[in-house]
């Protein structure tokens, strides 16, 4: 009987201990990978943001900004014929706040069907 | 002798016994929440150029932030493990070029299942750590504090960071990534 006893609780210490030892290595919970990503841009490019005013009423107005070159940066406006009808210089790393066209020189552009080109000299 | 014996197993048996009730308790569950994207550092009208010098921010405020959800039943210990990364590479370009990237992290454990209340409770971990042990706080019964599902409290991790300067690198994508381990 005291046999039989003994190698029960062998058997049912073994077990335990099997058990307890698997159960205290501890979980990994996989989140996952983090991607942390940018696209830098090249010091020749330049971004224009066109801000609609509230219904359109003063089509035009907007930013233009160059950033990251020491130099300042001409602009030149061509119209279909190539003739320069506009030139404006911009510093570097800061806005140019274009201000918005009244709605009768944007209804005068609309009729003469003009289009203008950006160029950076 | 034998009886001796006898007895020490039972009482070791009886100790071991007690330790599995504890690492018993329920399960530990962990998601990144739901949209998250990656760490984009691109935003519309906030260009990142080459040689410009300049730092770029998400804070834990910015929609950007990744937020992690870990869902334990009150007093579980957890182990957070982050492998970090200190730069974002460029691999397309030759020679590679690569932009300083410091991560950063809050943590939230006060009990709160609401993502938006934790959020605010947030308090900051030290980046030069990449182990974070703690316990699981217990449920705070507070209005607006959604209930515990199945005896689950949640606890939020919350990683975002800085990268830059930008110094004159080859334009391009850059990324990296970072690991994230939940250990219980």
């Amino acid at each position: 009987m005291k046999t039989l006893l003994l190698w029960y609780t062998a058997l049912a210490t073994a077990l335990s201990t099997g058990r307890v030892w698997g159960q205290t290595t501890p979980t990994n919970l996989s989140i996952g990978t983090l991607r942390i990503s940018a696209q830098v841009r090249s010091l020749r490019q330049f971004y224009w943001v066109r801000e609609l005013p509230p219904h359109d009423e003063n089509p035009g107005g907007g930013r233009l900004g160059y950033f990251g070159s020491e130099t300042p940066l001409t602009l030149l406006w061509r119209n279909g014929n190539g003739i320069v009808s506009r030139v404006q210089c911009l510093h570097p790393n800061t806005w140019f706040i274009e201000p918005a066209e009244s709605p009768a020189d944007s209804m005068n552009k609309a009729r003469m069907g003009s289009t203008i080109q950006l160029e950076i000299e | 002798m034998r009886i001796g014996v006898l007895i020490f197993m039972m009482l070791w048996n009886w100790t071991l016994g007690n330790h599995s009730v504890i690492a018993q308790r329920g399960t530990v569950l962990a998601r990144i929440m739901n949209g998250y994207t990656g760490l984009v550092f691109d935003q519309i009208g906030v260009p990142i150029i080459s040689g410009n010098q300049q730092s770029y921010s998400i804070d834990i405020l910015d929609s950007r932030t990744l937020v992690v959800e870990i869902a334990a039943p009150a007093r579980t210990p957890l182990m957070i493990q982050i492998q970090p990364v200190a730069e974002i590479w460029n691999n397309s370009a030759a020679p590679s070029s690569s932009i300083p990237f410091a991560w950063e992290a809050a943590f939230c454990n006060e009990g709160l299942n609401d993502e938006r209340m934790a959020r605010s409770q947030a308090v900051p971990l030290d980046p030069n750590q990449n182990n974070f042990q703690f316990e699981m706080s217990y449920y705070q019964n507070i209005p607006g504090n959604p209930e515990p599902v199945e005896n689950r409290v949640k606890a939020f991790l919350y990683v975002y960071g800085r990268l830059g300067p930008i110094g004159p690198v080859t334009p391009g994508y850059f990324t990296n990534s970072m690991n994230i381990e939940v250990w219980y």
